[in-house]
């Protein structure tokens, strides 16, 4: 089918969106074409007010509008109990269930020979320093229970133990290979009570 | 279990074809080049969700673009249905109409154990073979088995990958030999567990049968230990030996499983009759073990069988068979003893009548 070249670079950009196939993205740009122009303009500076407004939390990496983000700035928040993720989407995951009071760590990515990603690709430098000036005292390790998310937990707890912190692992009710975004609260919530310490 | 109805569209010499079947012995007869081999590669397509002989693309009927195989099975008083469709865009299988994440996600809904003539030379060549073989059974059977094997793969191919890299990894490499060591020793555990019975019933077996004249046995050779721990330390000893190679050297994806007939290991001694009569002592072993100790009486297909055996062996062996399935295939080129079938299909040029 032709289209005019400005919505075929439309339709171009929104084929790069992460879920998003060729069909989808012709669908969304002529959708996006019969709205009205103020909703357009409503998007596109919502796109870009996101950009320019978040940025990584330079302690915690998580994304943030404010640096520190404000679960790192909160004083009603547990600093000795100190949660590692592998995304930001898994931070939110965890706040929906509401059941967890710590503050967290970002890696961006889980070790991953095959795809060439090690520890110094991970934000696990920047883990040790932070844990060298806060006061945490126990690390949960909340990767996702794939063959890499376990591989870097392990990996972590090898770097951690000697340093004297008590590390747990989250587990069981997970189903394994499955990511935490997926997973319901309940499952989360009987994950966390079910932590237990990586030899 | 049995396959109560297949459909078959543009799958090798079919085009598109729909048969019922019985339980019970059903014999495929036709001359040579007609589809009965196909039709068995259709059915055991659905119990390992890829064909025994060939590449996926090798499988479409000439000139078609894709090919599709539907089964209907019955178990107990449950009927559900499996399906594959191949193009050149991808593979999909569907378990009761709903399209499924891999083929993982529904092996074991449909048990089958296939004895063709190729497969002895095949079976006592490469380790790597019997491994394969052992694997596909046990798989069917154990759904643990089969995510132990499914991660014990993923780390490997990523400790293979470490063990590429130029830099020393030999911090780094600890995790991935932990997890290797837990999944390693869970797959050890279950086929020398697994192996131990299918031991005793080929013993038995063969006595009743006497395929084999001496003492048959069959045993499994590993490279690690059943031990998580001591896997562990037998890794970390390893390491300048693997990172010098770089390759995983220890564990299961390097074992072995051996057939002795009076001590004697069948893969460099034995003749071409024993390992025959071997392997289908194993495949009905196979079979027994299924309907005993997993609850769930195989469907078995027994290729090109007249060519192998003489007359009553053949059938003391399929009689055998049928005592442990609920339905057994038996392909031959001419059609005898009609009598002795619940089902009989003639097949022409890829048609069934
Ligand atoms: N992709 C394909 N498309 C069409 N025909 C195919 C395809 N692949 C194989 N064939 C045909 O299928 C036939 C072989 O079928 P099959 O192996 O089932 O024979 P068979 O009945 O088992 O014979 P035999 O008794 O010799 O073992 C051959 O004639 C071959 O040309
Ligand atoms: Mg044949
Ligand atoms: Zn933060």
């Amino acid at each position: 089918m032709y289209f005019a070249e400005p919505v075929a670079k439309l339709i171009e950009h929104l084929g790069k969106l992460p879920g998003i196939g060729p069909k989808t993205a012709q669908k969304l740009a002529l959708y996006l074409l019969e709205i009205p122009e103020e909703e357009a303009r409503a998007l596109a500076e919502a796109i870009i007010t996101a950009r320019k407004n978040t940025k990584y939390c330079s302690v915690c990496f998580n994304l943030t509008d404010t640096d520190p983000c404000a679960i790192c700035q909160n004083p009603g928040r547990n600093h000795r109990l100190l949660m590692v993720v592998e995304e930001p989407k898994d931070v939110a995951a965890m706040e929906r269930t509401g059941s967890f009071n710590g503050i967290y760590h970002v890696l961006h990515g889980v070790l991953s020979p095959i795809k060439g990603i090690g520890p110094e690709d991970l934000k696990v430098r920047e883990l040790l320093l932070r844990l060298s000036r806060e006061p945490v005292e126990e690390i949960i390790i909340a990767t996702n229970p794939t063959v890499e998310g376990e591989a870097t937990a392990m990996y972590l707890a090898s770097l951690l133990k000697p340093l004297n912190f008590k590390v747990t692992r989250i587990a069981h009710g997970l189903p394994v290979g499955s990511d935490i975004e997926y997973a319901d609260e309940l499952t989360i919530r009987k994950a966390l009570e079910g932590r237990r310490v990586l030899e | 279990m049995f396959v109560d109805r297949l459909q078959i569209v543009n799958f090798r010499n079919y085009d598109e074809l729909l048969v019922d079947f019985s339980p019970g012995k059903i014999l495929i007869y036709g001359a040579n080049g007609q589809g009965k081999t196909n039709l068995i590669e259709a059915i055991y397509y659905l119990v390992i969700g890829k064909s025994f002989r060939g590449k996926d693309n090798s499988l479409i009927r000439f000139g078609a673009e894709s090919f599709q195989i539907g089964a209907k099975i019955s178990k107990n008083d449950q009927k559900i249905t499996l399906g594959v469709e191949y193009s050149e865009k991808g593979k999909f299988f569907l378990k009761n109409g709903q399209k499924q994440k891999s083929f993982s996600s529904i092996l074991g809904n449909l048990k089958g154990v296939l004895f063709t003539p190729d497969e002895p030379v095949v079976f006592f060549g490469f380790p790597a073979n019997r491994r394969k073989a052992l694997d596909l059974f046990l798989a069917q059977t154990s759904k643990t088995y089969l995510l132990s094997l499914i991660y014990y793969q993923k780390v490997l191919t990523n400790k293979n990958a470490l063990l590429k890299q130029s830099r020393d990894v030999e911090n780094l490499i600890e995790a991935w030999n932990y997890k290797l060591a837990e999944f390693g020793a869970e797959i050890i555990k279950e086929r020398e567990k697994c192996l131990k019975i299918l031991n005793d019933i080929i013993k038995e077996l063969n006595a009743q049968l006497r395929f084999l004249p001496g003492k048959i046995e069959v045993s499994y050779k590993t490279t690690g230990t059943d031990d998580k721990e001591k896997i562990f330390e037998l890794l970390k000893q390893r390491y300048t030996e693997e990172k010098d190679k770089k390759q995983s050297l220890f564990g299961p994806h390097r074992d072995d499983l051996n057939f002795y007939v009076n001590g004697r290991d069948l893969k460099i001694f034995g003749s071409q009759g024993q390992k025959k009569g071997a392997l289908l002592l194993f495949k009905l072993a196979q079979a027994v073990y299924m309907a005993k100790i997993s609850g769930e009486r195989p469907v078995v297909l027994l290729d090109d069988l007249y060519s192998e055996f003489d007359k009553e062996k053949k059938e003391t062996l399929e009689g055998f068979f049928l005592k442990y399935s609920d339905q057994v295939f038996i392909t031959a080129t001419e059609p005898i003893d009609l009598k002795n079938y619940h089902q009989v299909v003639f097949i022409e040029n890829g048609k069934v009548f």
